[in-house]
Formats: C-alpha cells, sequence, structure tokens
C-alpha cells in the first residue's frame, strides 16, 4: 500500500508568559494501519496479518537542547494525529518535535517559544 | 534411560502435582489477584475521591459513543505537580478487548508543567473499556477507565 506523509506542522500559541503552562498542537499527516484484518466476521473476531503493518513508532520532543517528553507509540495510534500536549516556558528557546516510524524513516518541525 | 534420569523424571512428576493442587488453591484464596492488584492504584470510592486519589488519577475524556473507531479522541489530564521530585513520569492508555492493547507510553518529566495528552486511537468495534494508567515517580501506577461505545470498529 502506497504510503502518503506529509511533513508534520506544529502550532504553538503566541501569547506566552514566562513561567507559564502552553499547549503545542502536532499535526503529523502519516498513515497508521495495525495491518490486521478480521478473518470471519460472524464468530468470536479473529484477526490475521493481511496488510503490512505501519505507524509512527516515537515522538520526541525537545525544548531548547532539552529532550522533555517521549511518546512511544503502537499501530493502534489513529491515521494522521494530532498529538497535544504541554510545555512550561521557562525560557525562550525552540520547541522541536521529531517523529520516527516503525521502518525508522525520521521527520521533524520545529516552532519557537517567544514570550509575549 | 538411566536410573538417575527417570529418579528426576519421577521428582518432576511429583513436584508437578503438588503445583497442580497448590497453585489452583493460592488462586482461590485471592493471593494472585492480591499480589497484582497492588501493583496498581485505583480509587477506592469513585464518588468520594481522597486527595491522594484526585490528584493520581487521570482525568480521561473519551466520547460514551465513537462513530468511526480508527478515530477514536482521547485527552488524558491530571492535577497532579509537576516538581523535580515528585512528578508523572508516564501515561499509558489501553484496552484489553482490542487486537493491538496498548495504544501508546507517553513518558513527561517537569519540564512539560502539566502531564497532559491529546491524541487519537483505534478501537475494535462494541463496547471498550478503556484503561489509562498514570505513573507517578513517588506513589506509583495509577489506573482508571472509560467505557465507550464503537459503531465501526477501527482496528
Amino acid at each position: 500500500m502506497a504510503r502518503k506523509v506529509k511533513p508534520p506542522r506544529m502550532r504553538i500559541g503566541k501569547r506566552i508568559k514566562e513561567g507559564e503552562v502552553f499547549k503545542v498542537k502536532v499535526r503529523f499527516e502519516h498513515p497508521s494501519f495495525t495491518g490486521l484484518g478480521q478473518v470471519d466476521t460472524e464468530s468470536d473476531p479473529m484477526f490475521n496479518r493481511a496488510i503490512p503493518v505501519s505507524f509512527i513508532r516515537n515522538m520526541l520532543v525537545y525544548y531548547g537542547d532539552e529532550l522533555v517528553s517521549r511518546f512511544s507509540m503502537t499501530s493502534a495510534i489513529a491515521d494522521n494525529p494530532l498529538f497535544t500536549f504541554k510545555l512550561k516556558a521557562v525560557k525562550e528557546a525552540p520547541v522541536k518535535v521529531v517523529f520516527i516510524d516503525n521502518e525508522g524513516e525520521r521527520w521533524e518541525t520545529t516552532g519557537d517559544v517567544k514570550f509575549a | 534411560m538411566s536410573c538417575k534420569h527417570f529418579d528426576s523424571r519421577r521428582r518432576f512428576l511429583r513436584y508437578a502435582m503438588i503445583g497442580g493442587i497448590a497453585v489452583p488453591v493460592y488462586s482461590s484464596l485471592g493471593l494472585l489477584t492480591t499480589a497484582h492488584a497492588k501493583a496498581f492504584n485505583f480509587a477506592a470510592d469513585p464518588d468520594n475521591l481522597t486527595d491522594m486519589e484526585l490528584m493520581h488519577l487521570p482525568k480521561v475524556t473519551l466520547p460514551p459513543v465513537v462513530e468511526d473507531g480508527s478515530q477514536a479522541p482521547i485527552q488524558v489530564a491530571m492535577d497532579h505537580p509537576m516538581d523535580d521530585d515528585h512528578y508523572i513520569k508516564s501515561i499509558q492508555i489501553i484496552n484489553f478487548t482490542d487486537p493491538v492493547q496498548t495504544k501508546g507510553k507517553f513518558y513527561f518529566t517537569p519540564a512539560n508543567g502539566e502531564a497532559f495528552i491529546g491524541t487519537q486511537v483505534r478501537l475494535n468495534g462494541g463496547e471498550s473499556q478503556v484503561w489509562v494508567v498514570a505513573e507517578c515517580n513517588q506513589h506509583g501506577k495509577w489506573a482508571v477507565s472509560q467505557n465507550t461505545k464503537v459503531a465501526a470498529g477501527g482496528c
């Protein structure tokens, strides 16, 4: 199955005050499928491997040079997920999010934290 | 067959027989379940939460009915401090009835300021009980569950 992947996009609020906790949203258009197919729909659900699995395995969040979060995921994450998480505004520095999928491919997106 | 080998086989059967009696007795006393339950903390009385429970139990937002199981939105928030010596280490999302049970494990540090995650997961069709486990670096793992009904399975 052809994979349609678009580079991730990040959204950070523009009016961030020093010391406050702010939200970061990251959208990554990456297909995700378990690769499982239902063998028999009438009995108890039975699954087998129908197609190759594809998913975002890791998401790493850096604030400045520091790794602040690591999200470890499985094929049960949705297609094209939108991740929302929070950070504490302690410095004006870039926020970098790195995605690594199950095939080891890597994408990243960056946003700047600037105090209002 | 050597005498020594025969002896060890006999010993194995004796141990297997003792084990066959001991394990069901041990389980029926509830010792296994108690040991497992001690790994996780739950709300003793969900209508009357203690301060400790309010702080450590994750607040899960999941719609009661999910139309599309391949895009089930879930949001987990915590009212827990994120101090250097006392913080939420991780949040894990699990559904034991799905073919892929663990959805993800999200690791945090005090630099997050707040343990919060919003994402979309795949859920199998039908009734689902989604478990969220939060791990505090001082007070262990805390689990809550949320029921939802999935119209079209997404696995």
